[in-house]
């Protein structure tokens, strides 16, 4: 299945990702998180806005960009991953419900988006279930028909042919 | 006793209604919250209590000083070793600071339910105090006055700046007085239930710019103990003010007063300051 909806492969780069976390309102607990994501060798500046407890990672270019590693630094720091959305800047990809592509070094499977070509850049959200809060990821899952992305349904996603070299595999939406 | 029990409950509504009315944070300065100190972080502590002491007939002040550390062994687990100087249980009038207790406390996150801004998160402890203290009082603490271990759970609520949170734990006493004959004999109880509520907020910087901020808290503790195995039961009030620093330096002052109840304790009033620094990412992790 995965491979008849498989579109091609595409080595453009994210360049920027904006994360908030939850579970904390206090700058000192920011503080750790970003401590956290500084250390991550493939980013190269955080920007954080404490109002929001969002931090604007900028990655530092042509490096592996490994996403469980920023999820796992939320919690390292004793937070939650609510939002992280990740700025793609090649436009032109075909992009459609239930379509796997590869960005980087990561392939990513399109959940509840119209068939459509993107413009010159564009942001994607992160939807597996670690990346967003409880109740949100329910009722996402919920409106899927895309058997590797149902709630309680832990059947793995199948990687498309020809990504031997991908470090994961991730559900985006836009 | 009929006075004591009249007067909790109201005061625990006070409590709740300050905290709804003006939001809170939960790095108490008297009691722990369920979250725990990041992992892999390392943090030094110097907290210092004086007392006015009367029990015993003369009317002195005594300290205890304690340096403790931090330690954030993963995202779930944290440990804290501490050593604590004192003079609080010489003969009077040697006012000479000596080694009193030895402890490692142990708190693991066992429910974490985050959302934006709020959390609700429980934890358990266990504490082992190890101390050189005699047995002089009816009052049991895990603060080094007895050798004794302490066990108990902890529920935080951190909601839109609002945080309360409740302490609940067994103190069991381990002095070796407690297995001697005269044991039932003494007037000091061997088994205690300790427990805290306690609200803070957040009253400068009204809104958050920068991590160089410096950052003032209020909080505002009930501190209460109730013996098991002897009939006494006290609660405390304990106010308590925090500066933090740069986002990594706590500066706490609080103080502590009996308000209802009673036991036979060193004093029903102390005053507390300390001083904690913290370090992220100190423990470094082996490259893959």
């Amino acid at each position: 299945m995965g491979i008849l909806l498989w579109s091609g492969i595409s080595f453009s780069q994210i360049s920027k990702a904006t994360l908030q976390a939850s579970g904390l309102t206090c700058a000192l607990c920011a503080k750790s998180i970003y401590s956290n994501l500084t250390a991550l060798d493939f980013i190269e500046n955080v920007d954080t806005d404490l109002e929001t407890s969002s931090f604007l990672i900028v990655f530092k270019p042509g490096t592996q960009l490994d996403i469980d590693a920023i999820r796992r630094k939320v919690e390292d720091a004793g937070f939650s991953v609510s939002k992280l959305l990740l700025k793609v800047d090649q436009g032109g990809l075909v992009i459609g419900n239930d379509k796997k592509i590869r960005i980087g070094n990561n392939v990513f499977h399109f959940i509840h988006v119209k068939t459509q070509q993107t413009s010159s850049s564009f942001e994607m959200r992160v939807i597996d279930q670690k990346f967003l809060s409880a109740k949100e990821f329910k009722k996402l899952t919920a409106g899927s028909k895309i058997a590797c992305y149902q709630f309680s349904k832990s059947s793995p996603c199948s990687m498309p042919e020809g990504n031997e070299g991908a470090v994961g595999i991730f559900h985006v939406t836009l | 006793m009929m006075h004591y029990k009249l007067r909790l409950p109201s005061l625990l509504l006070v409590l709740v209604f300050f905290c709804f009315k003006l939001g809170a944070q939960e790095l108490y300065v008297y009691s722990e919250p369920a979250s725990n100190v990041p992992a892999k972080s390392l943090s030094f502590k110097y907290a210092g209590k004086w007392m006015r002491e009367s029990a015993l007939g003369h009317e002195h002040t005594t300290a205890r000083h304690m340096a403790e550390s931090s330690i954030g062994l993963g995202k779930f687990l944290m440990l804290r070793p501490a050593l604590g100087l004192g003079n609080m249980y010489n003969n009077y009038p040697d006012q000479q600071l000596r080694f009193e207790s030895a402890s490692l406390y142990a708190k693991l996150r066992v429910l974490s339910l985050d959302d934006i801004h709020k959390h609700f998160r429980a934890a358990t402890f266990v504490k082992g105090i190890f101390s050189k203290n005699n047995l002089q009082y009816e009052e049991i603490t895990g603060d080094g006055d007895q050798t004794a271990i302490q066990g108990g759970l902890i529920l935080t609520q951190l909601m839109h700046k609002l945080a309360i949170s409740a302490t609940g734990s067994l103190v069991e006493v381990l002095h070796a007085d407690r297995w001697k004959d005269f044991a039932g004999q003494t007037f000091y109880g061997y088994q205690s239930f300790n427990y805290s509520l306690s609200t803070g907020y957040l009253l400068f910087p009204r809104k958050y710019k920068s991590y160089q901020q410096t950052n003032f808290n209020i909080y505002l503790e009930l501190i209460g103990s109730k013996g098991l195995d002897r009939d006494y039961a006290f609660t405390d009030l304990a106010p308590a003010i925090q500066l933090i620093l740069n986002s990594n330096a706590k500066i706490n002052a609080g103080y502590r007063f009996q308000i209802s109840g009673g036991a036979y304790r060193m004093g029903t009033s102390s005053l507390s300051i300390s001083y904690e620094r913290s370090f992220l990412n100190a423990i470094k992790q082996k490259k893959k």
